[in-house]
């Protein structure tokens, strides 16, 4: 399949530009490249096309045509990965390199009112990714109402899911609080379970006195999501499993200056499954529902934010009766920006995957350092001392006899966006 | 290896925290390339630089400059002008460009290079910290 993709000979940064942004519609076609060479050839096009960002945009100036509202961005990840125990992204036992994380993009407003964005997406965490260059986002937003007021309108294509507070940039190290997502919420291995949708979203944006009311909406479908619970939860069985739908709603509140916002989220799927794996489910049904609380409050040197989560999840299966069952997430978390270009991370994280007993409580205490160079290039080091297991990734944990329940992860990143 | 990081990292911790300097007194202009807009309120210059506005009044494109995050001014016209923090603009602006669903300003590397952009691009607006002498540029009256 790496034969799809072709780089485009850049004769001028305008070709470039216009390449780069019917890119999204030429992979849409093509289904999926291979790892590497579909990596490669995304990575050279990030290269060729970060330092052509700015001369674009200088030979545009005072260009009034639709081409002039084009923006791109990219972004470049490479991580490191030491357990003293158990496995995080490939065998971090003994250090992993195995965690990549490339993107591209390309926004523009062809006419007023609508904008058309795409980005690809290049991902290795593990055995948890598909190690292929795929559709990240791709779609078409139409605005029937933008002013200072208040912005509404219809999104339709692949959308990015309105979940908490980091879905819809996770894999963006800057926009993250620390190297590693709360894995209570944010799994890590199941990232694409709940990330985007081929689906149709309204939003809609109001700015009332000294506040600003957020609402964003999808309803779709996501192949995704049974490709990752079969590579991810079941590694070495047969599974298919279908997305029926999915739909997710997000209100947040804030203050207009954004110094405190809160959010909840609900949220719901359904995926119809059929597996060789020697559990008593063979063929049945699976639904899950999301409530998600979010909280954050913001000063100048300090980011005090809260998420709360339950999961309930109904399955089926031929001539067994169903099974309900409720999980529960939360974590605290403070970020202390003591120097204009330092912070720092402190974080308690918690998952129950039975809220009602106990067992199997998986603890995080995590502790961390970034420094942000310049508005491209950031590094971030931490440490997790974690109690528990029940959010490791059984692909990369095939022995689970093996498993420690006290264990310490270092994690260090180094990224580039532009 | 690992109780040897974690150390490290407290004592860094440590190390790197203390008081910050005090800066110099300054001031900020904010300026746009264009003779329509007199004043703006704090609301609407918030709604820009957080690019939520799209258009000027007439419907012309607005066009928003911006210098680097850690550039004094840009601290300065963050915190005194709009009243936010400039790490928060810096994670709305990530926000919006990685997920597709807005833009970010354009960001120039020094005065000069911003005096430049604003005069070359109708409908552009930015800020500087002396007050703009080329005649096609207008310094904005701010309303509280």
């Amino acid at each position: 399949m790496s034969g799809c993709i072709r780089l485009p000979l850049i004769s001028n940064v305008r070709d470039a530009k216009v390449r780069l942004l019917h890119l999204g519609a030429a992979v849409g076609n093509c289904l999926r490249f291979s790892a590497p060479a579909g990596s490669v050839g995304l990575l050279a096009l990030f290269i060729a096309a970060a330092p052509l960002a700015e001369e674009a945009e200088e030979r545009e100036d005072g260009a009034q045509s639709w081409l002039s509202s084009a923006q791109y961005h990219g972004f470049l990840s490479q991580g490191y990965i030491k357990t003293d125990h158990n496995r995080f992204f490939g065998d971090s036992e003994k250090g992993s390199f195995e965690f990549t994380e490339l993107g591209i993009n390309g926004t523009l407003n062809p006419v007023s009112n609508l904008r058309v964005s795409a980005q690809l997406n290049y991902r290795r965490a593990g055995e948890n990714s598909p190690e292929e260059i795929s559709l990240d986002y791709g779609f078409v937003d139409y605005r029937f109402a933008d002013d200072s007021e208040r912005r509404m309108g219809l999104r339709l294509g692949r959308i990015k899911n309105p979940y908490g507070f980091y879905n819809e940039t996770r894999d963006v190290a800057a926009t993250r609080p620390s190297v590693l997502l709360p894995q209570s919420i944010y799994s890590d291995p199941l990232r694409d379970v709940w990330h985007s949708a081929d689906s149709i979203g309204a939003y809609y944006y109001g700015f009332p006195a000294g506040l600003e009311f957020r609402f964003d909406s999808i309803y779709g479908r996501s192949d995704a999501i049974g490709e990752t619970v079969a590579r991810v939860r079941l590694p070495g069985y047969d599974a298919d499993l279908d997305s029926r739908y999915i739909g997710l709603a997000r209100m947040s509140v804030g203050s207009d200056v954004g110094s405190w916002k809160l959010a909840y989220t609900f949220g719901k799927t359904a995926l119809d499954f059929s597996t060789s794996a020697p559990i008593h489910l063979q063929r049945g049904e699976v639904r899950e529902a999301i409530n998600l609380l979010s909280g954050e409050y913001l000063l100048e040197q300090w980011i005090f934010t809260a998420e709360y989560q339950q999961l309930e999840t109904w399955s089926r299966a031929e001539r067994v009766p169903a099974v309900l069952g409720t999980s529960e997430s939360w974590y605290l978390q403070s970020a202390w920006l003591f120097r204009p270009k330092w912070r720092a991370l402190l974080r308690f994280d918690q998952y129950r995957p039975d809220r009602d007993t106990g067992d199997l409580r998986t603890r995080d205490l995590s502790l961390g350092l970034r420094y942000d160079y310049d508005n491209h290039w950031m590094a971030a080091v931490e440490y997790h001392r974690v109690e528990g297991i029940t959010w490791l990734s059984p692909a990369d944990n095939m022995d689970v006899a093996e498993l420690e329940n006290d264990w310490q992860l270092l994690a260090a990143m180094v990224s580039y966006r532009f | 290896m690992l109780r040897l990081a974690c150390h490290l990292l407290l004592a860094l911790l440590l190390f790197l925290a203390g008081p910050g300097r005090a800066e110099e007194e300054r001031y900020v202009f904010v300026v746009v390339n264009r003779d329509s807009v007199d004043a703006l309120d704090q609301k609407a210059l918030r709604a820009i630089f957080s690019m939520r506005l799209q258009n000027w009044e007439d419907g012309s494109k607005v066009r928003v400059f911006v210098l680097p995050d850690n550039d004094a001014t840009h601290r300065q016209f963050v915190r005194e002008i709009l009243r936010m923090y400039p790490h928060q603009l810096r994670r709305s602006w990530d926000r919006a460009i990685y997920s597709g669903m807005g833009e970010a300003p354009e960001v120039v590397s020094s005065e000069e290079e911003m005096t430049r952009r604003l005069l070359n691009n109708p409908g552009a607006i930015g800020y500087l910290s002396e007050d703009p002498r080329d005649e096609r540029l207008y310094t904005v009256a701010i309303n509280q």
